[in-house]
């Protein structure tokens, strides 16, 4: 069935030097404008669209995809550097990464995420290659009730998260999940909670929400924490150890299984279509955590932190195009934007593409690896720059910094409103910390949060009072079974042992 | 009383005033399907209340919470909702530099190469990339 | 007797600009397009489909702006308040502006009549489709064989689909499931995975039917559709409900007659260029339907009596 010629003559397309141009633009746009807080890919790929109505849909898509994957490898830098995520999906990655910089590895942290992301990328992008199909399929039959066991293995993994208060982490996690039930509802789409405010009929932006939380109170701290005159904001002192600047391959190689595993977890939530993966990143550091034999370093700088969230994060990339590139279905937004791109190009992702685009579909997919080739050596070029940005002094930086914040979020929620809103979640997210309610919990209850109630009602009208459906459901049992595990595992047994 | 206790309770009056006030005036009722608008919201906020009532009962883990510094974050706060406020008045390229002058005076700042990145550069370079270049108005 | 005054007025606005310079205007500066969705909706690529063919075919600049928020709501109770200069317009859907109207009018600022209507883009295409292996070919085999059956399960992912659900329901006096989805393409999802029996789409099934993974049983609009002309609509069969979703550009209330009428041109030559013809066409598999500025009032005013009858019978 398989046509070597066709296979061959995809991989030459999407090796020719102006193909690769493309990707080589998108891939540094991406970094870049990834590390610009509350930009982000997603609102690049948008911007960029009008930009490939002129291209052949191979480097159209070509430019879209470096956009993507570099943007994923961007947001990681000033999560690392100033504690302050580029973009929500990086926002597990501060929990190792800034305290490396603290601890004077900036550089070890930035390559360690730069090589950690583009191991998971690659990963997801060959599991897309070789069993994309059969992935889908079974992707397919995760219905309702299954995704409804998902979220609620999702929640449970939490409990890891929670730290030395388990009533503060409940506390944390439900106001996240309130705070995700504004806007319409999920069943008879009435308004909730919108104060007359019409923008929140859609849900609480989540660029403002995470970027609120996460980046502006840490901004607001490192200013006031400025009197008199301010020092660079990170110093990377000159007589540093070779061994803490780079990443050697024992430490690479050391991070073998906290990497497969976030690709693995990242592969399987970018998988199932409509699941919201910016979640994953963070289920991965749970795992990781606690799967660790010293689970106390983690939050204080250790780079098994760093490879756990930036590759499963980047292996929902790849993994976003499986029911994409199979059904014809947008696994999240960027995926809806890859698709956008194609269909005006006349090329109609689903059932028919392998067979009738079959050569565009080998050239994408030599694309999406030539990608991570280029986002690896952009990103290690791109250190350089970062590392002389980073040596400015903290006023500017962190001024900087908030003025990105606000114009991304402008940008990319379409008004002020969105900045009003990421201004009242910094004030939160400020006293959230101060009196040790885990921000991080937080967050990822109001990333889980829509799809949990969507699915629950979704499940609730299909069982119709009838709870016996849910015995003919294996994959759920399992599910559910495998939450109750957990929150033992993670939550309770976890404490005890502290005691 | 410790500041850590006492945060349990707050918590605890917000669940609170989530279920009785918040959430009855803020959620539509409707007559038919499984889970009503108000269902979730509520199932939080009880989760909510009974959190904060364990915490204020049996507080765990510790906050740190340092009055005058957090006024000086709280003033940051303010300094940068009037800036907000100023660029949805008389637009970004008048407003920005305003905001980061009053942050580089607040820190004192008095380098005049930082001072004129800052201040100048940093707008004029924001625009122009994203209103000239991207043909995206800012405000 | 009002709607006479308005027609009045409007007529009137109509026959200045007739004896002034028609056609002369053009935008002194760029024209901001804000679109009432967020970034990579149809509504969007609809949006900067017809914004780059009106620069091309005019030399006017234009400017893309997404305003999310509402299916529109929140994007059109601030466009009211904008200068009517012609320099500001807004693309919006009228299913959930005509829905909120009905529903909630008094929480809105703006009516029908708080725009001036600029042209319609295209209508969007409804359908009621199923599996392709299942066991009835037509909407009203599709009632006998439910009527065989416990509860089926009917996707939907807007509530005017629910609305016609519920009212098929009320009138054939069987009992569905309605699951709610975020999208069409999900709801395709859980179609083609088993886990729902029907899907209410608008658009996203066609790929679908060429395919041979799906099929059509219905149409929910008041006509048939171009490329599946022996599907019957729901009116055919009985059910007198439908919903015509219409992709239109607004402006604010008061755009001077030249200015609106130098608009219309422009938007309609750029909705039935060739370009932006192929580029609908592959996108969202739909064909330019342009109903002129009065065409589009009219449409708006008549849409807000077929909702409510609408929400009347899906109660």
């Amino acid at each position: 069935m398989i046509d070597f010629a066709i296979i061959l003559g995809g991989f030459a397309d999407a090796l020719t030097l102006y193909n690769l141009f493309f990707v080589l633009c998108g891939v540094v746009l991406g970094q870049f404008v990834g590390a610009v807080p509350g930009v982000g890919p997603v609102t690049a790929m948008a911007i960029a669209i009008p930009f490939t109505f002129a291209l052949d849909p191979l480097p159209a898509i070509a430019f879209l995809i470096g956009v993507n994957k570099g943007g994923l490898v961007g947001g990681a830098v000033p999560a690392i550097l100033i504690n302050t995520p580029g973009t929500p999906d990086a926002a597990a990655t501060t929990l190792d990464g800034y305290p490396m910089t603290k601890n004077g590895k900036p550089e070890k942290a930035l390559k360690m995420a730069l090589y950690s992301s583009v191991t998971g990328d690659a990963f997801s992008d060959v599991v897309l290659i070789t069993v994309a199909p059969l992935i889908a399929m079974v992707a397919l039959k995760m219905g309702p009730i299954e995704i409804f066991a998902l979220m609620v293995f999702a929640f449970s993994i939490i409990a890891g998260l929670v730290g030395d208060s388990m009533s503060k982490g409940i506390a944390a996690a439900a106001f996240g999940l309130f705070f995700a039930t504004v806007g319409l509802d999920p069943e008879n789409s009435t308004p909730r909670f919108i104060f007359g405010h019409f923008e929140l009929y859609d849900g609480l932006p989540l660029v403002s929400v995470a970027l609120g939380m996460l980046a502006v109170p840490e901004i607001f701290r490192r200013l006031s924490m400025i009197r008199g005159k301010s020092m660079a904001a990170v110093t990377i002192s000159k007589t540093q150890k070779k061994e803490d600047r780079r990443v050697s391959w024992a430490e690479y190689w050391s991070c073998r299984y906290t990497i497969l595993r976030g690709s693995v977890i990242g592969t399987i939530l970018g998988a199932i279509p409509g699941l919201d993966s910016s979640a994953a990143a963070f289920m991965s550091y749970a795992t990781a955590k606690q799967t660790s034999r010293d689970p106390d370093s983690f939050g204080k700088g250790n780079i098994h932190g760093i490879a756990a969230t930036e590759s499963a994060n980047s292996a929902v990339s790849g993994a976003n195009l499986i029911p994409m590139l199979t059904l014809g279905i947008p696994g999240n937004i960027a995926a809806a934007l890859i698709i956008t791109a194609l269909m005006i190009h006349g090329v109609q992702p689903g059932p028919l593409l392998f067979h009738e685009q079959g050569r565009l579909i080998y050239g994408l997919f030599g694309t999406l690896l030539m990608a991570n080739i280029l986002n690896l050596f952009t990103g290690l070029l791109g250190l350089r720059l970062w590392a002389k940005i980073i040596g400015a002094p903290e006023s500017f930086i962190f001024s900087t910094a908030l003025l990105l914040c606000i114009v991304g979020v402008y940008i990319s929620t379409g008004g002020l409103f969105g900045v009003g809103v990421m201004f009242f979640f910094a004030l939160l997210g400020y006293f959230m910390n101060a009196f040790g309610y885990s921000i991080i919990v937080f967050v990822i209850a109001f990333f889980l949060g829509e799809r949990f109630e969507l699915s629950l009602s979704q499940s609730l009208n299909i069982l119709d009072g009838d709870y016996a459906i849910l015995l003919t459901r294996p994959v759920a049992l399992v599910l559910f079974g495998l939450a109750i595990v957990s929150v033992y595992w993670f939550g309770i047994r976890t404490n005890k042992k502290k005691e | 009383m410790t500041l850590n206790r006492l945060s349990g309770l707050v918590v605890a009056i917000m669940g609170l005033s989530l279920l009785f006030w918040i959430i009855p005036h803020q959620t539509e009722i409707v007559d038919s399907g499984w889970l009503k608008p108000a269902t979730l919201p509520k199932i939080t906020s009880i989760f909510i209340i009974i959190a904060g009532m364990l915490h204020f009962i049996f507080p765990t883990g510790k906050a740190e919470f340092d009055i005058e510094f957090s006024l000086r974050v709280g003033l940051f706060f303010v300094i940068s909702t009037i800036g907000l406020y100023l660029m949805n008045l008389i637009g970004f390229i008048m407003a920005t530099p305003i905001l980061i002058s009053v942050i580089m005076a607040m820190i004192k700042e008095r380098r005049p190469f930082w001072l004129i990145a800052g201040i100048l550069l940093l707008p004029a370079s924001i625009w122009f990339c994203v209103d000239f270049l991207l043909n995206k108005p800012l405000p | 007797m009002r709607n006479l005054l308005v027609a009045i007025i409007v007529a009137c606005m109509m026959m200045v600009p007739v004896f002034a310079q028609a056609q002369d205007w053009s935008p002194k500066s760029s024209i901001k397009l804000q679109i009432g969705f967020g970034a990579g909706g149809s509504t969007d690529i609809m949006g900067r489909l017809i914004a780059s063919g009106v620069e091309e075919m005019t030399g006017w600049n234009i400017v893309v702006e997404n305003k999310p928020g509402g299916g529109g709501v929140a994007m059109f109770s601030t466009l009211m308040n904008k200068k009517p200069d012609g320099l500001t317009l807004g693309v919006g859907v009228n299913v959930p502006i005509l829905l909120n109207l009905a529903l909630r009018g008094d929480k809105l600022p703006f009516k029908i009549d708080s725009f001036d209507y600029i042209a319609t883009i295209i209508k969007g295409e409804n359908a009621l489709v199923v599996k392709a292996d299942a066991p009835y070919d037509n909407f009203k085999e599709f009632i006998a064989y439910a009527k065989t059956k416990d509860a089926i399960a009917v996707g939907y992912d807007a509530k005017p689909q629910q609305m016609i659900i519920n009212a098929v329901s009320k009138q054939s006096g069987i009992k569905f499931k309605l699951i709610k989805h975020k999208s069409g393409a999900e709801q395709i999802q859980s179609l083609l995975g088993g886990h729902i029996t029907l899907a209410c789409l608008a658009g996203a099934h066609i790929k679908y039917l060429k395919s041979g993974d799906l099929k059509m049983i219905g149409v929910y609009n008041k006509d048939r559709h171009s490329y599946a002309l022996n599907v019957k609509t729901l009116i055919e069969e009985g059910y007198n409900y439908y919903i015509d979703p219409y992709f239109y550009i607004a402006a604010p209330k008061g755009l001077p007659g030249n200015i609106k009428s130098a608009l219309a041109k422009a938007f309609d030559k750029a909705i039935y260029s060739e370009k932006v013809k192929l580029a609908l066409y592959n996108t969202l598999k739909a064909k330019p339907y342009n109903l002129g500025s009065d065409g589009t009032k009219e449409m708006m005013t008549n849409g807000e009596t077929d909702v409510k009858a609408l929400i009347e019978a899906g109660k």
